[in-house]
């Protein structure tokens, strides 16, 4: 196939231009007189000595649609529908411009007209759309029972589940997609708000959550917990014994749902020695204090004391006796 | 030449006039009008053509083929089909009836004057 004289641009424009004038029609009959008409404009053109223009040849676009319409039998729309039409009009010169960028877009790649490619593009439009809809169901069902069903952390078995919710919805979004095509315009236009409003509901979830794993949330108790009633000072630390006495270090902590339990506040422990080198060289005591595994929380006792019996006395504590500072007086007294 | 009135006139006979171009020749568009042109329709433009041929076509009237073009892209050919024969072949009889009386009724004016 060889490039017309004019130019399929050329002829894309005129063919819009000839759009234009028939505005004022039903979008079904516009359309309808206006089928085939691109690919009967470049035999036309292929016809043209070279240097002419489809507008020579043919005579204005505007001229063009008069005898479209004549030859059609189609009268023009009473005024009262022009005018409205023609209000309509003042926004369709931007979209017009984009229609004809967006075919420039797409012609450029060889995917055709971007009108066409749109209508290619629907049915893998509704089968995502059916997919998004069983990720939704999938996700608030899963979120609204979220910690009694820890199987469904598995990917091997969310997935499927995933599939077995979305394919009747699949199913069904095909079949409102090609039953779709029949409605009338604001069927269709509901249709579409619908499929966008799903998206969007999608888009404000799905980031936060599906996409990045099943939530495993920090729980603060301390902001829970009434301060009226706090009779022992705020938790700042939590040191674990064993039926020993001897004082668990590396020790996590967990919820009845699995979530970690965050007591205190790891940036609070007292800074690194003052001799830089002792930090330079590594001092285990430290940098275990600043060890924490963000998937299990933080590791207790937060902070380490400078001294830590390694036994007590299983007589001695813990008691509920608190303490002020928890480095103060390491021993049982502490929990 | 009442170039309106003609035109309007002509709108009506458009159907049996493209039918009988397509009648001994297939052809496409553009030089289906060229055809017309030639048998002395200057007023008729391309959108005219093009538009009966398409209502023609989803009538059943016609039939269309692609032919490759050296000049171009492929050429879209119309041939009259048989129910097309059949309604050029009617409209013809119809014509014809009508232009006679019209002759005869123009004919008794000329010999009252």
């Amino acid at each position: 196939m060889t490039d017309t004289p004019q130019g399929t641009a050329g002829i894309a424009e005129y063919r819009l231009a000839v759009e234009r004038h028939l505005s004022d029609l039903p979008a079904g009959l516009r359309e309808d007189l206006l089928s085939g008409l691109e690919e009967h404009l470049a035999e036309v053109a292929a016809d043209m000595e070279p240097g002419m223009t489809l507008n020579e040849l043919l005579g204005s676009p505007e001229t063009y649609a008069r005898e479209l319409r004549e030859a059609a039998g189609v009268e023009r729309q009473p005024l009262a529908e022009r005018l409205i039409r023609g209000v309509w009009g003042l926004a369709v010169s931007p979209i017009t411009w984009m229609q004809v960028a967006a075919d420039r877009f797409t012609r450029s790649a060889g995917a055709g007209r971007a009108g066409q490619l749109r209508r290619e593009l629907k049915p893998g439009w509704w089968v995502l759309r059916g997919i998004i809809a069983g990720m939704l169901v999938a996700y608030f069902l899963i979120t609204a029972r979220e910690g009694t069903m820890p199987i469904m952390n598995n990917p091997f078995v969310l997935l499927p589940t995933i599939g077995l919710i979305a394919l009747p919805l699949v199913w069904l979004s095909l079949r409102l997609g090609v039953r779709s095509q029949r409605w009338s315009r604001r069927g269709r236009l509901l249709t579409g708000a619908a499929g966008a409003a799903l998206v969007a509901i999608a888009l404000a979830n799905f980031p936060n959550h599906l996409l990045r794993g099943p939530e495993v949330g920090p729980v603060f108790y301390e902001e829970h917990r009434p301060r009226a009633a706090d009779l022992h000072g705020e938790v700042r630390d939590v040191y674990v014994y064993s039926e020993n006495g001897e004082l668990l270090r590396g020790v996590y902590l967990f919820d009845q749902n699995g979530n970690p339990v965050l007591l205190g506040d790891p940036e609070s422990c007292p800074m690194p020695p003052d001799d830089p080198f002792e930090e330079e060289s590594g001092s285990p005591e430290f940098e275990e204090q600043r060890e924490h595994h963000p998937e299990y929380g933080y590791q207790y006792p937060l902070c380490l004391p400078d001294e830590q019996p390694s036994e007590i006395e299983p007589d001695a504590g813990p008691t509920l006796e608190p303490t002020e500072t928890p480095e103060a007086e390491p021993s049982a007294e502490a929990t | 030449m009442l170039g309106v009135e003609r035109s309007q006139l002509l709108k009506g006979l458009l159907d049996i006039i493209v039918l009988r171009v397509l009648e001994t020749e297939d052809g496409y568009g553009y030089e289906i009008l060229r055809r017309l042109r030639a048998a002395g329709f200057d007023e008729l433009g391309d959108a005219s053509v093009y538009g009966t041929l398409r209502r023609l076509y989803r009538a059943g009237y016609l039939s269309t083929y692609l032919q490759p073009s050296d000049s171009g892209p492929h050429r879209k050919w119309y041939a009259l089909t048989e129910p097309g024969r059949k309604y050029l072949a009617e409209m013809r009889e119809a014509w014809e009836d009508v232009s006679d009386k019209m002759r005869r009724l123009f004919d008794a004016e000329k010999g009252q004057a």
